[in-house]
C-alpha cells in the first residue's frame, strides 16, 4: 500500500492511501532503523522510495524473464492466431477503403492485403518475442538480428 | 429455444429510447455495463472504507488488485506510465467484472459482443496516439521507422508497421471477444448435452455425467480465462502506452 510514486501520488492515489504512513513496528522498522533521527516527511519519503525501488529490483531479478510463464499454450494460440487475422484484417479493410476513395479496384485491395499479410506476421513474430518492440534502436542483447537489415 | 447456444448473447431493449432516429434503448447489454461498474465501484469502495492498517480479507482483494496492476504497469511503461494508473486499473477492474460477471448463469456477458471490447480498444489507441503526439509532436511518428533499416525499403517497413499498428486495436478487441465468446458457446453446449441425454431415459442419465463432469472442468476453465483475458487486456494497454510514451526508446 505504500509503494507509490509519491511525487505524483495526487494523481492516482486513492483516498485510503493518501498520506497515511506506516508507524514503526509494520514491517519497515527496517527502514527506519538505519536513520535514526528520521527528519521531515519529505526526507522519510524519499528514504522510503529508495528501499522500495531496491526491493522491487530484487524481486525481478529473482522472477526473472518469467513474465508470461503460465498463461499455458492455449492462450498462446489464441493470442498469435489473433494477432495474424488482425493483420490481414486491417490490411484488406485498408485496401478496400483506398480502393473506394481512389476507384484503384483492385490495386488497393491488393497491396494493402500484403501489405497486412506482411504486418500480420511481423505481430506475430513480435508477441512471440522474436522480433524488437515497437520502436526499439537496437536488436537487445542476446537476440540475434532479425534480418531487417 | 432453452438449449440453443447463442441465445445468451442476444440483446433485448429493455426500455427503448429513440432519439432522432438513433437508437438509444437501455438494453439487458447496458444494463450490465451499468452492474458491472456498480459492482467493480462499490466493491473498491466498500473493501477499502475501513482504512485497516492490517487489511483484512476484502480489503486484502483491492489491494492486490491495486499493486498488481500497478506493478504491470511500472513494468511496461516505468514510473512515467503512472500517470495512466487510474485509465488502466478502470479498464482491467471494468473487464475483469463483467467476465467474472458473465460466469453467473442467465447473466449476459458485456465483453462477449465485439462492440464492446472494440469500444474499449479504440479508447486505449485513441488514448495512444493522442497523448503520442501531444506529448511528441511528430516525433511520434518515429515509432513507425525502425532505426538501421536501408533507404531502399524504409517505405515498405514503415507501411508494414504503420498497417501492423492499426491492427493492434483489432487484436486487442478480438482476442477478448473471441476467447469470451468461444468458452460461453462450449459451455452452453456442454450443459445442453446434459438436458437432452438426461430426457432419454436412465441410459441417458447415467451417460449425461460425463458432459456435467465437462462442464464443470469448463467452468473452472472460464474462470481462468476471465482473469487471464482481463490481465492480457491491460497488460498490452500497458504496452502501448508505453509506445506513446517513449516511441523511441
Amino acid at each position: 500500500m505504500a509503494r507509490l510514486d509519491w511525487r505524483e501520488a495526487a494523481l492516482y492515489v486513492a483516498r485510503d492511501f493518501e498520506g497515511g504512513y506506516p508507524p514503526a513496528g509494520t514491517g519497515l522498522e527496517a527502514l527506519m532503523a538505519d536513520g535514526d533521527e528520521p527528519g521531515d516527511l519529505d526526507g522519510r519519503r524519499r528514504e522510503l522510495e529508495a528501499a522500495l525501488a531496491a526491493r522491487r529490483q530484487k524481486e525481478a531479478e529473482r522472477s526473472g524473464g518469467a513474465k508470461t510463464g503460465g498463461t499455458g499454450s492455449f492462450a498462446d494460440a489464441l493470442r498469435l492466431s489473433s494477432e495474424f487475422i488482425a493483420g490481414v484484417v486491417v490490411g484488406a479493410a485498408l485496401g478496400w477503403f483506398v480502393d473506394e476513395m481512389a476507384g484503384t479496384t483492385p490495386w488497393g485491395l491488393i497491396v494493402f492485403l500484403l501489405l497486412g499479410f506482411g504486418a500480420g506476421i511481423l505481430n506475430v513474430l513480435r508477441s512471440a518475442g522474436l522480433v524488437a518492440e515497437f520502436g526499439s534502436k537496437a536488436p537487445k542483447k542476446g537476440e540475434d538480428d532479425q534480418g531487417r537489415e | 429455444m432453452a438449449t440453443d447456444p447463442i441465445h445468451q448473447f442476444q440483446i433485448s431493449r429493455w426500455i427503448p429510447i429513440e432519439v432522432g432516429g438513433l437508437d438509444f434503448s437501455f438494453t439487458n447489454a447496458s444494463a450490465f455495463m451499468v452492474i458491472t461498474v456498480a459492482t467493480a465501484g462499490a466493491f473498491l469502495y466498500l473493501t477499502t472504507s475501513s482504512r485497516g492498517l492490517v487489511p483484512g480479507r476484502l480489503q486484502s482483494i483491492s489491494e492486490m488488485a491495486y499493486e498488481f496492476v500497478a506493478s504491470m504497469l511500472r513494468d511496461a511503461a516505468g514510473n512515467h506510465g503512472m500517470r495512466f494508473f487510474p485509465f488502466v486499473f478502470s479498464i482491467f477492474m471494468f473487464v475483469l467484472v463483467a467476465n467474472l460477471l458473465g460466469l453467473f448463469p442467465y447473466f449476459f456477458t458485456v465483453t462477449s459482443h465485439i462492440i464492446v471490447t472494440f469500444a474499449l480498444a479504440m479508447l486505449v489507441i485513441g488514448t495512444v496516439i493522442v497523448y503520442g503526439f501531444w506529448k511528441h509532436g511528430l516525433g511520434f511518428l518515429k515509432l513507425f521507422v525502425p532505426q538501421g533499416v536501408p533507404v531502399a525499403l524504409a517505405p515498405l517497413v514503415v507501411a508494414i508497421e504503420v498497417v501492423s499498428f492499426l491492427s493492434r486495436p483489432i487484436s486487442l478487441s478480438v482476442r477478448l471477444f473471441a476467447n469470451m465468446l468461444a468458452g460461453h458457446i462450449t459451455l452452453k453446449v456442454f450443459a445442453g448435452f446434459v438436458t437432452s441425454l438426461s430426457a432419454l431415459g436412465i441410459a441417458g442419465v447415467a451417460g449425461a455425467v460425463l458432459p456435467l463432469a465437462m462442464t464443470v472442468a469448463l467452468t473452472a476453465l472460464e474462470l481462468l480465462v476471465a482473469f487471464l483475458q482481463a490481465y492480457v487486456f491491460a497488460v498490452l494497454t500497458c504496452m502501448y502506452l508505453n509506445d506513446a510514451l517513449h516511441p523511441s526508446h
